[in-house]
């Protein structure tokens, strides 16, 4: 299983990195939100400020002008010859009206204001250091005033006009410190609701702005990653399911490699063995190919010969028993020398087969009959059952079991025991011929079947190939067989399941 | 050795080789046997000589020069309808037996010849020649007797494997086949013979039971001649015979060819 290389953009790494994007847009507009607030609500407070202090200003100005007058107009009601005590007063009344108008333009001004306890005093604190210090110094003028006053009660100042008098700048003076607290508590509520309005506003415009944000990324989200996500996590599981579809086809192919290459050799074997087939076959027929011209030139000669050898037996009269023994030996040998063409024949044109039904134990005795064994040597024949009946060519497999008969003989250098044993094996029938003469070396036996070889010095080598080419072409075996006693052992296998038509003839 | 006849004295036999030695040393046996014999070196003569003259057998070497032995066969046999002829052959597997059998030759003989049977063979050559392939004793003691009494040549064999033997080698004229046969039946034993030669004659002899009849008439579909019953009417056998020879004689029949079965 091949690991996925450390890819940017597998699907984890992309929602992770899109989740970070959205965290830090989040994060730098609630900043911006939170900046924007501040500022505003500065620049509101700032503002306010500002009205307040016009407002304060105006009223001031208004109270200044108006308790101007009526201080005056309480001196001048007093007509006070103390020239003393007047110019006292008056110092006092212009005093606080100075400084009024200093403040007032003070608050018109901006900026900042000399104030006689804290020094230089900016705007923006001044509010309430102003009006305490107003308050203060209204009070404390006001204070010296009616002092003044009651001074001027006590010096010849007809009475009840002063008193009077005196009781009105006091309750006015009473009067304006009050007004003008509650004229400045007045403001500063009303400024400082405004404020908290304006702050209210913000707050709210601020969450709303947030949760519309996150509605936006929310929806973002939804339609456009989501499928893709969803669209990048379908393509990675089909890009795993191709990844293992190629693993599959490579190991499917790795086997069908193997296959084919143990069904090449397979194969190469099979031609090989079927190259050797065809090399002996080959053998075969260029040999029968020069036997069949060589059969019919010595075959006019011997029938010529024999012919003569016929006609002197019979026609010549007194014939010498000597005379006839030696035509015997004649005829004899022209029948030996028939025979090897028979078989060289045999072996290259084999006859097609005519498969029947035949009684094996007759094809034995027939085969005994040619073979014409020695005296010495003995058959013995055990079927089993008894009759043996089998499917074959009837006159192929007589020279056959004649062959193996004639080989044993030999074997057996005209004494000893040839058996020959028929019995069921599975569809097969079973057929072994052995004997207990000189048996086969080790280094023939592979090369007993070839064409040509024979370990007779005489002979023409080519009994057994006839015998294993008749045998096969019935579809059926024969081979040397190993045995603990001494001799060979030939065992032919034919086999059984056959058509019901008996005499279809099979064979090449 | 065979008795001589009247017939034989005047049996004419052309032997047709390219082998000297084997014209002269046949001729010498036949010589003997009281026949007259002619001799040609090759196809072409043998045609020339039947030309002038008929043989009543010839005895035809397959592979000459020239003209092979077949091919002379059927010049002859142009001229000559009935002209009876024996094949030789070095092969003892030739393609051209099949031919000369087709054609109507009496036997193939392969080399060397077995002299006794060329003898017999000559000998028989104006007889019918029947072969009877029965194993039911009695049959064929009776057909054996009754034929050869008729003056027909018989030979018995109850072994279907030995017919084929024989009938590879000779023509019979006529074939009896007994439906009921060890190791195959009537009917297969025909067929397997048809495939040797095609033209062979054939009546089936078949028992009572319905399934050997059955047999014979399957067999008689596939062109054989006829079938008798036992037990055997010898006079309507004989009949037949006489029928199928007058057929023979004349040369004029020969049994319509089948077709593959």
């Amino acid at each position: 299983m091949t690991a996925s290389p450390p890819n940017s953009h597998t699907p984890e790494n992309f929602k992770r990195s899109l989740t970070l994007r959205f965290a830090g847009l989040l994060f730098l507009f609630v900043a911006l939100l939170g900046s924007t607030y501040v500022a505003v609500s500065t620049a509101v407070n700032a503002k306010e400020y500002d009205s307040l202090v016009v407002n304060l200003a105006g009223r001031q100005r208004m109270l200044i002008q108006k308790y101007g007058r009526e201080i005056n107009q309480a001196l001048v009601g007093l007509a006070v010859s103390d020239s003393e005590m007047v110019l006292e007063m008056k110092k006092h009344a212009s005093r606080t009206a100075e400084l009024y108008e200093s403040t007032h333009k003070a608050f018109l001004s901006g900026g900042w204001v000399e104030t006689e306890e804290q020094g230089r005093v900016e705007i923006p604190a001044i509010q309430e250091a102003v009006i305490i210090m107003h308050l203060g110094h209204v009070e404390a003028e006001w204070n010296e005033l009616r002092g003044d006053m009651v001074q001027a009660q006590h010096s010849d100042i007809p009475a009840l006009k002063r008193n009077s008098l005196v009781a009105r700048i006091h309750e006015q003076t009473t009067k304006t410190v009050a007004e003008m607290d509650h004229a400045v508590t007045l403001l500063q509520e009303d400024s400082e609701a405004k404020l908290r309005r304006v702050r209210a506003y913000l707050a709210t415009a601020c969450i709303f702005g947030i949760i519309l944000f996150l509605a936006i990324m929310a929806f973002v989200r939804a339609r456009i990653v989501a499928p893709l996500d969803h669209s990048m996590t379908a393509l990675q599981a089909e890009i795993t399911e191709r990844k293992h579809a190629e693993e599959g086809a490579r190991t499917a192919q790795e086997q069908l490699l193997e296959q084919q290459r143990s069904e090449t050799e397979r194969v190469q074997a099979e031609l090989e063995k079927a190259r050797g087939q065809l090399v002996t076959q080959i053998r075969l027929a260029s040999i029968g190919q020069v036997a069949g011209s060589i059969a019919h030139d010595l075959r006019n000669p011997l029938g010529s010969a024999r012919n003569a050898i016929f006609y002197i037996k019979r026609y010549v009269p007194g014939a010498d028993p000597d005379l006839i023994e030696h035509l015997d030996i004649i005829n004899e040998e022209i029948n030996t020398a028939d025979g090897i063409i028979s078989d060289l024949m045999n072996m290259t044109r084999s006859k097609p087969l005519v498969r029947q039904e035949l009684d094996f134990g007759e094809v034995v005795q027939s085969a005994v009959q040619r073979a014409k064994l020695a005296d010495g040597v003995c058959c013995r024949v055990t079927l089993d059952p008894d009759p043996f009946t089998l499917e074959a060519d009837p006159g192929q497999l007589r020279q056959v079991v004649q062959n193996l008969l004639s080989n044993a003989a030999q074997a057996l250098n005209g004494e000893g025991q040839i058996t020959v044993e028929a019995k069921r094996g599975k569809d097969c029938s079973e057929i072994e011929v052995r004997d207990n003469g000189c048996g086969v070396a080790a280094e023939h036996r592979d090369r007993l079947f070839e064409p040509l070889f024979t370990t007779k010095a005489k002979g023409t080598g080519l009994g057994l190939t006839i015998c294993r080419e008749i045998i096969e072409r019935h579809g059926g075996s024969i081979e040397l067989v190993d045995r603990d006693e001494p001799g060979a052992s030939f065992r032919v296998r034919l086999p059984c399941q056959r058509t019901t038509n008996p005499l279809r003839p099979g064979g090449s | 050795m065979p008795a001589k006849t009247q017939a034989q004295q005047t049996i004419k036999v052309l032997i047709a080789d390219d082998e000297k030695n084997m014209r002269t040393t046949l001729a010498s046996i036949l010589k003997r046997e009281g026949y007259q014999i002619s001799t040609a070196a090759t196809g072409e003569e043998a045609v020339d000589l039947c030309s002038k003259e008929g043989f009543d057998v010839i005895l035809m070497d397959v592979r000459m020069p020239g003209i092979d032995g077949v091919e002379a066969f059927r010049q002859i046999r142009k001229h000559r309808e009935g002209v009876r002829v024996i094949m030789m052959s070095a092969y003892s597997v030739d393609e051209m037996k099949e031919a000369a059998l087709e054609e109507g030759a009496i036997a193939f003989l392969s080399k060397p010849l077995d002299v006794e049977k060329v003898i017999k063979l000559v000998g028989e050559v104006k007889d019918t020649t029947i072969l009877v392939v029965e194993d039911d004793e009695q049959t064929v003691k009776l057909l054996d007797t009754e034929l050869s009494d008729a003056g027909y040549k018989v030979t018995v064999t109850p072994s279907p494997h030995d017919a084929l033997e024989l009938i590879e080698q000779i023509r019979f004229d006529l074939i009896f086949i007994a439906t009921k046969l060890p190791s195959m039946t009537g009917l297969d034993l025909y067929l397997a013979i048809k495939k040797i030669n095609p033209t062979a004659v054939a009546i089936m002899i078949t028992g009572m039971e319905e399934e050997f009849e059955a047999i014979a008439r399957e067999a008689v579909r596939c062109t054989a001649y006829t079938f008798v019953k036992k037990p055997l009417d010898i006079d309507h056998i004989l009949g037949l015979l006489e029928r199928i020879t007058g057929q023979r004689a004349s040369g004029a029949v020969k049994k319509p060819r089948p077709d593959t079965a």
